[in-house]
């Protein structure tokens, strides 16, 4: 594993020498970004201004020294409940995206894998759902599961199934044909030992790629669902259920309320999208023609 | 040639009897999804108060009560022979309910494919002319930034700017108070002017401006990508350095040679991009206040509203998937270089 991982490594750093200026700046900005939410993630009670659950007399008070993003009709700071928000949004979204990728893995190594009338199947059915606008899905589940962090996860990685899947089934099936995995066959290694130990390395390379922008999807699913109240229930303090309770105030015309629980969506979503697009052009580089 | 002639004929045919399974497949989904848990919908949709027995009249009515397989049977037969079933809410036939609404969804998607369209098509043919250069990163840089807005924010961030601030765009609903357009369609635009109630369609193109906007932004982005990526790959094809050649001028070059075939991906993605605009105008109608089927789902979604819920979902399931079959032969058909 040692050897594989420094072999890995390598390869990276080589391909990230010869990746186009554009790419490294993509990869190195939406690190940064994902930096920053990680800090939030880990340091949030050291960093935040105030208690993001207390209430006060400061009322709908708009942006200022003392509050940085104002406060919401119950008086509480509106940065620090944001900053304590991203460990709900990113992680939800990290669950989400290790369920989904789990079953994509499962379901679609054996598809791949082993072909026949199994892989028919669950290429008809996963090829519906692809087709399928994937978040009116995730809402009829978070309906059923009811309000929740592990229900809207649960609900969330549902949607982004399909494509797992089809992924991880189009890798399999490019290198099963491979001379290596004939070999290992003649040799007499079952299929489990095949797909574990000669194709799931080669998962490894969109790895990052898929789990970027599966945390991407996530956190817009995540926040999404907060918005229409179907999410994580407050007074929990999730960007998109903050998002929420500042449009009721919108006509009074406190703009805070909207403008900044977005925002922090925004910078998740740059940072994600920024590292998946960069990262995809540095390790693909055969597809960069088409970028 | 013969032969490749009715390969592709077998194909179209073959694709179009896949609608059905896959129909079936998304409805089964649904429709098990919602029955695993067993929340009460009567009891959501009473109240707790009310006694067993009404409770149990009511489930027996409704056919609640029965074992799963045979509601399920049950449903997906009368599906199939177009009767949806009664909303346990609006106490009316499903049919009746989405005939009402459809139409604000249909102006709504419209609108948003005509806006985006309009921005995402000559931004990636302005990234493809000007490739590498800082043009085309400046282009890039602003398609991963829309790309990056979560929709229902550009939404609130449209309705504050246009609607709270400068005041020029109405923020909620389909029509002013007071004006009546005649139905004939359902689609206000289109009724205004065939009524010959101009001032009435304008207002109801005012009212759809914003939400369809903030559909259509979140759309710009692939399709400006896939606009300038088709473009490129043309521009490289031996008929256009051909064309060049013979000193066709560069303009003609590219919106007469190059273009007509860079579209057909163009085209292709605008039908896949309307499933996503179909999710997305869920929580968009929701925010204008339009009351369309995206509004209609979430109302229906947090009442339980079964019977309704698995009619939204069945439309929404034939539409998209017969656009995609209809998106798959046209590009079969047009381009004989695909293969399938």
């Amino acid at each position: 594993m040692g050897l594989r991982q420094r072999l890995q490594e390598n390869n990276f750093v080589k391909l990230y020498k010869i990746a186009p200026k554009s790419a490294k700046a993509m990869t190195v900005i939406g690190a940064s970004l994902c930096m920053i939410l990680i800090i939030f993630v880990l340091f949030g009670a050291y960093l935040t201004p105030y208690d993001p659950l207390a209430f006060s007399d400061d009322i709908l008070q708009p942006p200022s020294s003392k509050h940085l993003m104002g406060t919401d009709l119950l008086g509480r700071d509106l940065l620090s409940r944001l900053i304590a928000g991203t460990k709900y949004s990113l992680g939800v979204s990290l669950i989400a995206v290790s369920v989904s990728l789990t079953i994509g893995l499962f379901l679609g190594s054996i598809s791949g894998f082993f072909g026949g009338p199994v892989d028919r199947i669950l290429m008809l059915i996963m090829d519906s759902l692809y087709v399928f606008p994937g978040f009116i899905f995730v809402l009829i589940m978070a309906v059923v599961l009811g309000p929740g962090i592990w229900q809207t996860a649960l609900a969330v990685s549902f949607g982004r199934i399909p494509s797992n899947f089809r992924m991880i089934r189009s890798i399999t099936l490019s290198i099963k044909e491979r001379g290596f995995i004939e070999a290992e066959r003649i040799l007499g290694a079952s299929s489990m030992h095949i797909i574990f130990k000669h194709i799931a390395p080669f998962y490894l390379s969109i790895l990052f790629v898929t789990v970027s922008l599966g945390l991407a999807r996530g956190t817009l699913a995540i926040s999404g669902l907060g918005f229409l109240g179907l999410g994580i229930p407050p007074p929990t303090p999730e960007w998109g259920t903050e998002l929420a309770m500042g449009r009721q105030y919108l006509l009074s015309g406190a703009w805070w309320g909207v403008v900044f629980p977005g925002f922090f969506v925004l910078i998740a979503m740059l940072g994600f999208n920024l590292l998946s697009e960069g990262l995809d052009t540095i390790l693909n580089p055969t597809l960069r023609r088409l970028k | 040639m013969g032969n490749g002639n009715m390969k592709l004929r077998y194909y179209f045919i073959l694709r179009t009897l896949l609608i059905i399974p896959t129909v079936i497949i998304l409805l089964s989904t649904v429709f098990f999804m919602m029955h695993i848990i067993p929340g009460d919908p009567v009891r959501v949709l009473y109240g707790e108060e009310l006694p067993e027995e009404y409770i149990e009249e009511i489930r027996h009515e409704l056919g609640l009560d029965q074992p799963m397989y045979v509601q399920y049977i049950d449903y997906m037969g009368k599906f199939f022979r177009g009767d949806l079933g009664i909303s346990f809410r609006y106490k009316v036939p499903v049919w009746r309910k989405i005939i009402d609404v459809y139409p604000t969804t249909v102006e709504l998607t419209i609108g948003a494919v005509f806006l985006s369209t309009l921005m995402g098509i000559p931004l990636g043919i302005f990234a493809a002319l000007k490739r590498d250069t800082a043009w085309d990163h400046a282009v890039r840089g602003l398609s991963l930034y829309l790309y990056s807005n979560p929709g229902f924010w550009i939404a609130l961030l449209l309705q504050l700017f246009f609607g709270l601030f400068l005041g020029i765009f109405p923020i909620s609903g389909r029509t002013p108070i007071g004006v009546r357009i005649e139905r004939i369609t359902g689609l206000l635009i289109l009724d205004g002017l065939l009524s010959g109630n101009l001032s009435g369609a304008l207002e109801a193109m005012r009212y759809m401006f914003l939400p369809s906007l903030s559909i259509a932004l979140s759309s710009v982005p692939m399709l400006s990508r896939v606009t300038r990526a088709s473009l490129i790959d043309v521009m490289g094809e031996d008929y256009i350095k051909t064309a060049r050649a013979t000193g066709v001028p560069e303009s003609k070059v590219v919106y007469q040679h190059a273009l007509r075939n860079a579209l057909l991906p163009v085209i292709t993605s605008l039908g896949f991009s309307f499933a996503w605009m179909l999710g997305g105008s869920t929580i968009t109608e929701t925010i204008f206040g339009l009351p369309g089927l995206g509004s209609l789902l979430i109302t229906s979604l947090t009442g339980r509203d079964f019977n309704l819920i698995q009619g939204i979902v069945g439309i929404y399931a034939i539409v998209v998937v017969t656009l995609n079959t209809i998106v798959d032969i046209v590009y079969a058909k047009a381009d004989p270089r695909v293969k399938f």
